[in-house]
């Protein structure tokens, strides 16, 4: 029984960011996980104190260049609860536009990040290609490809005209047969079941007991999404459905990201639908008064619930600015489902969790249970 | 402009702790739209061998823990390229407490791309001036 | 009174749980912001927990001045409950709930480093910033004490 220390990262080929996993494995399974974090931590909950409110939307933004969008309308949205902001309804629906593009956009990133852990190379770069049209959607619309600044407390900045929007729906059909391939690939072809079926498997019971959110606990049978859950922006007037699988494994969870880019495009859509039949015109609400208050703001970002807690004084310097990002909420299950499993499928399985160790911003050491119980048993 | 060459240009990509839009822009420029191949260029994950070393991010204390063997070595060798406002001046995150600085104070920097984050198109310009340095001290200019 | 008009008599037995040991004060769009005593607040947590099958989303502490705030997020079948407490700054030590909800250690490990808190039933070793900060350097503190 030999026994040996596999450490991967911090720089690896096939992880994104900087994240050291050390595994003890035994006879080519993992029995014991160990991750440090916190090489991406810089202060940013400090750095909010000393910014008045406007300028800490910029701050803000910058926390993740994945998920940004996701972040600035979280925290406007929570000063907007706490001071009785109203928002019109036109910037409702320009936000959640870029809403969905994001998430088109993310999901294609960590896709192409799994196929390329389990060694499926061409797919890696069919997608990669096809991203682009998701990136070309945000220049055309906002000036800039990652952090797009579109908005605003009470509001958004900019407006949409017409020709761009219909340009890219008609791209957004082309990407729709694409998905639509890719999927029919995925389901059928022999090399991706021995890969990704019965591999990394959360129960139904294990993702209640550990709080799982986002796409990864629709994938084990929780239908949870604040989309439908706590409806904010115009999500409340778009039709489309919540994505539910009861599996659990590797596949479950990539199917399930496929699927919900393509309800992505029926809500964009509808909503482009509305920005070029009505006539309205204000893009954000008029001016409002500071007062002592604290507000919280849900979103559903593409990794899962995004939540902030903003608390106020009288001045425009806020008091406190609290996140807690998605994947904060879903790295913890990594200790338990890498257990058990085979060296060579540890990338696939940790990527399937879809880690956003920007958001992340922590540092911490974690030490799995079943060494200490490993240990007892010699 | 540069010609289609055989000649081969090996990148390093080391982390210093940013929020990846610059990483991401960095790792799309192998993909047929920008292609970086026809150029000679390659990203490499072995520090020795590559004549580039590309840095993101606001080089926190812990990240340079892991690199600062490399970035002793690279002086003089290697050629240092900053891409991204976080590495050419710290950004917005500018006097951090977790943050030893901006990747000058760390090391002397040869080529800065700035921007947030650059284009693709932008930080492919600047690694062509890199392999322009690199032949002129091949050649012994 | 009753906020919005979703609440059945799920809602109506726990807006009596609540203001059995707390006082409710604010309610706004599906959301209650409630105020406990600190020694009431394990015990309140575990009924949510075990009755209501609450979900736990986060921990957000504040300094305010002579004393550490600390407000549980929780979300109980599309209502958001956010239970706010206060300890002393001098002494700053409160129970873990990490028996209750498993997701609670990561957030009260994060707490203990950046403000001094510390849990009673757990202890979490320092070693979140890097080997270059001091001990006693506790960023989001504000003052000496």
């Amino acid at each position: 029984m030999t026994r040996e220390k596999v450490v991967i990262g911090p720089i690896y080929p096939a992880l994104e960011e900087p994240i050291q996993f050390n595994l003890m494995v035994e006879n080519e399974k993992i029995i014991n996980v160990n991750f440090e974090i916190g090489f991406h931590h810089r202060g940013v909950e400090k750095l909010a104190l000393k910014r008045n409110i406007w300028e800490n939307i910029l701050l803000m933004e910058r926390i993740c260049g994945i998920c940004s969008h996701a972040h600035t309308l979280c925290y406007c949205q929570a000063i907007e609860k706490a001071l009785n902001i109203q928002v019109p309804p036109k910037a409702k629906h320009i936000r959640v536009i870029i809403s969905e593009l994001e998430r088109i956009h993310s999901h294609m990133l960590i896709l192409g990040a799994i196929m390329h852990s389990l060694n499926f190379h061409s797919l890696f770069n069919d997608i990669m290609i096809n991203r682009e049209v998701a990136m070309e959607a945000f220049d055309l619309l906002c000036g800039n490809r990652v952090h797009y600044g579109i908005n605003t407390i009470g509001g958004v900045r900019r407006d949409f005209p017409e020709k761009p929007l219909k340009r890219i729906l008609e791209n957004l059909e082309e990407l729709e047969t694409f998905i639509k391939a890719t999927i029919d690939n995925v389901e059928n072809r022999r090399e991706f079941q021995d890969k990704m079926e019965n591999v990394g498997v959360i129960t139904k019971s294990l993702a209640k007991k550990l709080d799982v959110i986002g796409p990864v606990a629709r994938a084990s049978g929780i239908p949870f999404d604040i989309r439908k859950h706590h409806p904010y922006e115009s999500y409340e007037n778009i039709g489309f459905e919540i994505i539910t699988k009861s599996e659990g494994d590797v596949k479950a969870r990539t199917l399930i990201r496929f699927e919900e880019i393509l309800q992505s495009i029926r809500i964009i859509d509808q909503a482009v639908d509305y920005l070029l039949n009505e006539k309205d015109s204000l893009l954000c609400s008029e001016s409002f008064e500071i007062v002592s208050s604290e507000g919280v703001g849900r979103v559903e970002a593409p990794r899962g619930e995004l939540f902030y807690y903003v608390s106020l004084n009288d001045f425009s310097i806020p008091e406190r600015v609290k996140m807690r990002t998605p994947t904060f909420a879903n790295i913890p299950v990594l200790s338990e489902i890498l257990i058990g499993e085979k060296i060579e499928l540890a990338l696939g399985i940790i990527n399937s969790i879809d880690p956003c160790i920007a958001c992340l911003d922590r540092s911490l050491i974690i030490e799995s249970r079943r060494e200490k119980n490993a240990k007892s048993n010699q | 402009m540069q010609k289609v060459t055989n000649e081969n240009f090996l990148i390093y990509h080391a982390f210093g702790g940013s929020c990846n839009g610059c990483d991401i822009e960095v790792k799309i420029l192998e993909i047929p739209k920008f292609s970086m191949k026809k150029y000679g260029l390659k990203f490499t994950y072995d520090p020795e061998k590559a004549n580039i070393i590309l840095i993101t991010g606001i080089l926190t204390y812990k990240c340079l823990n892991y690199i600062s063997e490399i970035l002793k070595r690279a002086l003089n060798k290697q050629i240092i390229i900053a891409v991204g406002d976080c590495a050419v001046t710290g950004g917005i995150f500018f006097n951090s407490y977790t943050m030893k600085g901006p990747v000058d104070r760390v090391i002397p920097v040869d080529i800065y791309v700035s921007g947030c984050p650059p284009n693709p198109k932008l930080i492919l310009h600047g690694l062509l001036k890199a392999v322009t340095k690199i032949r002129e001290k091949k050649n012994g200019v | 009174m009753i906020c919005g008009d979703y609440m059945g008599k799920f809602f109506a037995e726990l807006q009596r749980d609540i203001e059995e040991v707390s006082k409710v004060y604010e309610r706004k769009d599906r959301e209650i912001w409630i105020e406990i005593n600190k020694d009431d607040l394990k015990d309140f947590l575990r009924n949510l927990k075990n009755k209501y099958d609450a979900h736990f989303i986060t921990i957000s502490a504040t300094d305010v001045g002579g004393k550490i705030q600390l407000i549980y997020h929780l979300d109980v079948n599309g209502l958001l409950l956010n239970v706010k407490t206060k300890i002393g700054k001098l002494l700053a030590i409160i129970d873990s709930v990490s028996d209750i909800f498993r997701s609670a250690e990561w957030i009260e490990s994060e707490i203990n480093e950046m403000f001094d808190v510390k849990f009673k039933g757990k202890t979490y070793s320092r070693r979140f910033l890097s080997e270059n900060f001091s001990e006693g350097f506790h960023p989001l503190r504000r003052g000496k004490l």
